[in-house]
């Protein structure tokens, strides 16, 4: 085949591969009323990221903890205000990112000289697993990570063969651009260094030659670590801000220890990784050397580990962990609706520490709902709080830790009389709501 | 001496080019009043809008820098794919005279370097036609070249010191006198590979007959000399190894190189030689080619050159080049609906980016970088005003973004080149920026007090084995 009907090949792969990611996200939303996790907590910190640009207010709260490139993607498509459903662009750029990496992974083995038939076969084997379609359906925020890992593989494939400097960049910005979008995002880094470092790709090259490759490599990742650091700095006041949440724990346990999301995390990995090893086996690409099929072996023999122990843990407890979000999201908004009802003449101040995440519960109200983030508006409790949720439940690590606890206490102290409700549930411990009452 | 004046400039200019496109008239009636009315009405709206106005320039940079972040990463993909001439076919039995121009200005110590890495060239002597272009009044040079006592296929042009005492106009003077069937440009200070005349006669063999001028590439031998070499070097790298094949590759209007530009001779003569006036000669020759439609290649060759290793020397070379490009710009903007007709749009597009884009660019920088060091310090609200929150986002990403893209590509320019070592100083290139822009605002100044003056780079002041 040639070039030309190969890069079509790619292109085709790639859009249908998005459409297909679209079409099956639309479908598990519309028909389930799942709500991804990641993407409502996305949109929420890009939503008060565009209100404090409007507003011209320099603090955002909470938008630099997470790493922020995927909440910095959604914000063209808060800022714009299309009258589409809510989660319509987050279900967008999952799709886009889940058409990229099996674009990327197509490219791969076009470069192996894997058979036509391979090819679709295993690509069609990728597209109908059911984890699969759980990521880039806009259930896991890996999906903004995957083509990033995907496409530094194809780079560092395409890199060996040819040394074009293009493929180059692949290599060394991607792993930069996973840095800030995912945790996953060290692994990718360290891991191409010790590819980079140790592996015959740069071994046999000069001393001089090996030190720009590692220099180029890490020059992105620095920098856009720098950025990051500078972004906790400017709008946190403090550059460590992001760290706040793992201090005093192991950093690597912070996301690899085997909770629901974490092993959701693992087995789509796994996934992914074992598509790319099967078509470096597979494959009879230019140069090929035994290193390349080394590391494919030692890549599918990880995969078939990690499905053995998690695969069937993690469908079982990710089920769970949609339903009781589901509970969670149906409760409040039952609750909020009632509390309308309670206070006709009222206006509902909100003081959300939430991470933005019940945003869109609000509009169920009807009367004024004004929206408070304690930390930025000099916010003093004159009234007495009547509706508190408290902190509980498995998910406080998906949350930004709150710098600015310190207020919290003086709200928590009010009499119980004002405390009308308090709601708790195995997930949820987000926000405070204070009903003002009307003075007669 | 003889003073520029409009008929004094058009007895100077070769046939084929008018004083119109000639940089002899700084701005023609009808684009002084488009720029007068320009200030006038720009006067008038500050007056009445003041902050509409301000945030109106603010966004329209804005968009602009963005652009061109985009254009310069789209730039490096094609570059590769762009099949720069490595010429295989077998060697013709008897080669094209070629005929090499050498303008020497005070350039009386590299003389013999320059004579030499000319009797290294790989192509039969009978075929060639060096010519030494000197100035009269230029006595040392003269005797430097008279004590080498040159014979043939070396020619020595003397050349009277009238205005404009500029590169183009003494190679227009070579030119009327070459006799070859090709012509290249070399500068004094100039190490050109032994085979690149053969491989350029080869390329032009295997071109197709639009294609009237392939430009070698160009880098340094003294790169390494010290940080403003290194940084000098990974510039050039990132034009001439990175952008102009990416702009060859789509087939866009290339600005040329000072040397080593391998012409046809009656083409050159076609479209009316060097501009005599403008200080970037060789740019605006480059745009003109495209326009008359001509083509412009890159050939497989190097040619080393000493970078300026003084900061003064280098001061004076690049405020001399912005001036040229301002030249340049303004000479191909005298009719604009000509050019864009001759261009079409996306060639425009590109001669605008790559032209003008360049000279705004660095002299807006530092009002860019002002205003981010003054926000950083002072965090003064006054700003929010010029910075709206879409304008805000735009302008952070091409801070973060372009300002790393642009030292990025040229780690990447250097590493491609295998000159391993200048990857380090490649990629702290922002002081080196800094250093553009104030020269940039120096040349702007001159364009406007002095637009002929050429200022001299002084040559032979690297010594090889000296580092500083």
């Amino acid at each position: 085949m040639n070039d030309f009907s190969k890069r079509w090949e790619s292109r085709f792969v790639f859009l249908i591969t998005s459409l297909v990611f679209f079409l099956s996200a639309r479908q598990l939303v519309f028909t389930n009323s799942f709500i991804s996790l990641p993407i409502l907590i996305r949109t929420g910190l890009a939503m008060d990221l565009w209100a404090n640009l409007r507003q011209g207010r320099q603090g955002l709260v909470c938008s630099f903890f997470y790493p922020p490139l995927p909440t910095i993607l959604f914000l063209p498509f808060v800022a714009l205000k299309f009258h589409l459903h809510r989660f319509f662009f987050g279900y967008l750029v999952t799709s886009v990112m889940g058409g990229l990496t099996v674009f990327f992974i197509h490219k791969s083995a076009i470069r192996q000289a894997v058979p036509p038939l391979g090819r679709i076969t295993l690509w069609i084997i990728f597209l109908l697993h059911p984890w699969c379609r759980l990521i880039f359906s806009g259930g896991n925020d890996s999906a903004f990570v995957f083509p990033l890992i995907t496409g530094t593989l194809y780079g560092l494939l395409a890199w060996h063969q040819e040394e074009k400097v293009r493929h180059f960049t692949l290599v060394s910005l991607l792993p930069a651009l996973a840095l800030v979008s995912h945790p996953f995002g060290f692994i990718l880094t360290a891991s191409v260094f010790l590819i980079l470092a140790f592996s015959p790709v740069s071994i046999f090259c000069l001393h001089h030659r090996r030190q720009a490759i590692l220099l180029l490599y890490f020059f992105p990742a620095a920098y856009t670590g720098c950025l990051w650091l500078l972004g906790n700095w400017l709008i946190m006041g403090t550059w460590r801000y992001f760290l706040l949440g793992i201090s005093g724990k192991n950093l690597f346990s912070y996301f690899l220890t085997p909770t629901e999301i974490n092993t959701a995390y693992l087995c789509s990995l796994a996934l992914v990784l074992a598509e790319m090893a099967s078509f470096l086996l597979w494959g009879k690409g230019r140069n090929q050397e035994k290193f390349l099929c080394a590391l494919a072996g030692i890549c599918l023999f990880a995969v078939a580990v990690v499905s053995l122990l998690f695969f069937p843990k993690a469908t079982k407890s990710l089920g769970e962990l949609t339903y009781s979000w589901r509970q969670t999201w149906d409760q409040l908004s039952v609750d909020m609706t009632a509390l309308s009802k309670s206070f006709p003449e009222s206006e509902i101040m909100v003081v959300d520490f939430s991470g933005y995440l019940f945003r869109y519960i609000l509009p169920v109200a009807n009367q004024p709902i004004h929206l408070f983030d304690l930390a930025r508006t000099d916010f003093v409790p004159e009234k007495q709080p009547a509706y508190l949720l408290l902190p509980s439940g498995k998910l406080t690590r998906w949350l930004p830790p709150d710098p600015f606890f310190h207020f919290y206490p003086d709200l928590l102290a009010q009499t119980p009389a004002f405390l009308l409700r308090e709601f708790v549930t195995p997930t949820f411990n987000l926000f405070r709501l204070i009903v003002i009452l009307p003075e007669n | 001496m003889r003073k520029p004046g409009t008929s004094c400039a058009e007895e100077i200019l070769l046939p084929g080019l008018s004083l119109e496109e000639s940089a002899a008239l700084r701005l023609t009636a009808k684009q002084g009043g488009w720029l007068l009315g320009g200030i006038a009405g720009f006067l008038y709206l500050v007056s009445r809008y003041p902050w509409g106005v301000l945030f109106f320039l603010n966004a329209s940079v804005t968009i602009f820098y963005l652009v061109l972040t985009i254009y310069k990463i789209l730039l490096i993909w094609p570059a590769e794919d762009e099949k720069i001439s490595q010429p295989k076919m077998p060697q013709p039995e008897q080669w094209p005279t070629y005929t090499v121009l050498v303008p020497l200005y005070q350039e009386a110590k590299v003389v013999n370097q320059i004579i030499s890495a000319l009797n290294n060239l790989d192509y039969p002597s009978e075929c060639l036609d060096i010519k030494l272009l000197l100035e009269e009044d230029d006595t040392a040079t003269i005797e430097a070249v008279e004590k080498i006592a040159l014979g043939p296929p070396y020619q020595v042009i003397l050349l009277s010191p009238c205005h404009p005492r500029t590169k183009p106009k003494a190679c227009n003077e070579g030119l009327k006198q070459a006799r070859g069937e090709y012509l290249v440009i070399y500068d004094a200070e100039d190490k050109p590979e032994p085979d690149q005349l053969k491989r350029a006669v080869l390329a032009f063999a295997q071109a197709s007959p639009l294609v009237a001028c392939f430009q070698a590439k160009l880098n340094f031998y003294n790169a390494s000399q010290n940080l403003l070499t290194a940084w000098f070097a990974a510039e050039y790298s990132a034009w001439f190894d990175l952008y102009l094949p990416g702009l060859a590759r789509l087939d866009a209007p290339i600005p040329l190189g000072g040397t080593s530009n391998h012409f046809r001779v009656d083409v050159l003569r076609t479209v009316g030689g060097w501009d005599p006036y403008n200080v970037a000669e060789d740019c605006d020759l480059g745009i003109r080619l495209y326009r008359r439609g001509w083509r412009t290649r890159i050939l497989d060759s190097t040619t080393w050159e000493e970078a300026c290793g003084h900061l003064s020397q280098w001061w004076k070379q690049r405020s001399r080049w912005v001036k040229g490009y301002l030249q340049t710009y303004l000479v191909h903007l005298r009719h604009p609906i000509t050019s864009l007709r001759q261009l079409g749009w996306q060639k425009t597009f590109h001669f605008h980016l790559m032209v003008g884009g360049l000279l705004l660019c660095l002299l807006v920088n530092p009002v860019y970088w002002g205003l981010t060091i003054f926000w950083l310090i002072t965090r003064s609200q006054l700003l929010n005003q010029f910075f709206p929150p879409a304008i805000f986002f735009l302008s952070a990403f091409c801070l973060f973004v372009g300002n790393f893209v642009f030292a990025y590509t040229c780690g990447l320019a250097v590493f491609r080149r295998h000159d391993d070592r200048l990857v380090k100083a490649a990629l702290f290139t922002p002081p080196y920026w800094l250093l553009m822009s104030l020269a940039s605002w120096k040349g702007f100044w001159q364009f406007l007090f002095k637009p002929f003056h050429w200022e001299k780079t002084a040559h032979g002041l690297f010594t090889p084995g000296v580092q500083s």
